[in-house]
């Protein structure tokens, strides 16, 4: 009785229920799509498109000038409002600087020295081991510099966020000239589609020839931000390129040794997986 | 014939140790010189020595690109 | 009448702790062997030690270049 084969009419309403559950489900994601409240797309952020970086893929290093030229933006822009806390002078030399570019920026400014005989203190230039400073004193100053917002920290920012380099370079070129008709921002933020919630209290900072590139790039929009991130990812990776030097060698050795291991598996095993068993019954009389 | 060099490594346990150590210490260097050599080739004018001579003046760009 | 002989005349090489020139000799060229295994088993731990590098390796012909380390002084942060 129950192997009897759907009716038409089954068949109808099976492929009729089908139909309204995706059709309703496809309504509900475009209504989704169009507000802004919490649990929606919109709170996530606009996912970033995937950008063919030059340290994409397994045995890519990271484009050194670029890193340079993005050493040039974040300090001429980013600087007035983010700290490097973790990257030190020393840490540019022999990747984006020389030793002594290096150290004749890092003397321009003042670090705290040892008190003097009377216990006052001092200050000194700085030199290749100082790290390099922030823009404020602590949180709570640049909270109060940037109406309550506070700029993180840009040290290990490609890896602290999703998306890593895709994101940072689609949050930098994503500001559109105005918020979309109905979008309602809290006061002193921007609308960014790809910053989670859609209101970063960040604006847009990167315009056409902001900097001067001295090696002469056309300092765009987009060429910044690809440089800036470039080097946002090397100050969270700077081990990037030996590991990837490394990961090489490392393959090349452990997928050698596994064929080698193969190898003698099947050396060893060839005895017993070619031997032959035959049986001869006993004749009978 | 190679089979007998071959066997000769073996033959004593001084002479198969040595062999041993004496092929790690060539095979480290030669197999780090050869993937470091591929590695700065693959990624020729990104390096920091192949960009130098670009932005520093009297730097000594023997790597020009 | 035959003489008999109480026992066996031993006779002992001259050695130190057990250890007699005969013996040494028959022993040399393994000896040897395990020195220079032992050298190259030093070799390969010691390989990027700086001191070992300067005094033995870079004096290897055709190869020893590897181990020499002139980077471009604007490339060392000091």
């Amino acid at each position: 009785m129950f192997s009897r084969a759907a009716t038409p009419f089954v068949q109808k309403v099976v492929a009729g229920s089908a139909a309204v559950t995706g059709l309703t489900a496809s309504y509900l994601l475009y209504k989704d799509s169009l507000s802004a409240q919490a649990m929606t797309a919109a709170e996530h952020g606009l996912h970033p498109p995937a950008y063919g970086w030059s340290h994409n893929g397994m045995f890519e290093t990271f484009d050194h000038a670029s890193i340079r030229r993005g050493f040039q933006v974040y300090r001429e822009v980013c600087a007035s409002c983010h700290s490097l806390d973790r990257i030190a002078w020393r840490n540019l030399v022999g990747v984006s600087h020389t030793a002594s570019e290096a150290k004749e920026m890092c003397e321009e400014l003042e670090y705290d020295d040892e008190p003097d005989d009377e216990g006052l203190p001092r200050k000194r230039p700085g030199k290749l081991a100082d790290y390099i400073p922030g823009p404020y004193e602590n949180e709570e100053a640049a909270r109060a510099g940037n109406q309550g917002a506070l700029p993180p920290d840009l040290s290990l920012i490609v890896k602290a966020r999703h998306g890593g380099c895709d994101y940072i370079f689609s949050l930098l070129t994503g500001y559109p000239e105005e918020p979309p008709a109905g979008v309602v921002l809290p006061p002193g933020t921007n609308y960014n589609p790809y910053f989670p919630g859609g209101a970063i209290a960040m604006g847009r900072v990167l315009f056409d020839d902001l900097v001067e590139y001295e090696d002469g790039t056309p300092a765009t929009t987009s060429q910044m931000a690809k440089d800036v991130t470039t080097f946002l990812n090397w100050t969270a990776e700077p081990e990037h390129d030996e590991r990837k030097r490394w990961g090489l060698k490392a393959l090349i050795v452990v997928s050698s040794l596994y064929l080698v291991s193969i190898w003698v598996k099947r050396y060893k095993w060839a005895a017993v997986k070619a031997r032959k068993f035959r049986f001869d019954p006993p004749k009978k009389n | 014939m190679v089979c007998n060099y071959i066997a000769s490594l073996f033959r004593r346990n001084s002479i198969y140790v040595a062999t041993i150590f004496g092929g790690a210490f060539a095979f480290q260097a030669f197999f780090n010189y050869g993937v470091t050599s591929w590695y700065e080739n693959h990624n020729k004018g990104k390096l920091w020595k192949d960009v130098k001579g670009k932005f520093v003046e009297g730097a000594d760009s023997e790597d020009d690109e | 009448m035959v003489s008999y002989v109480r026992g066996p005349l031993y006779k002992s090489v001259k050695s130190i702790g057990g250890l007699n020139f005969p013996l040494f000799k028959t022993y040399l060229p393994d000896l040897i062997l395990w020195g220079g295994a032992a050298g190259a088993g030093v070799a390969v731990f010691t390989e990027g030690v700086p001191l070992f590098k300067n005094t033995f390796y870079t004096k290897i012909p055709y190869f020893g270049s590897y181990w020499e380390y002139n980077p471009d002084p604007e490339d060392v942060p000091i």
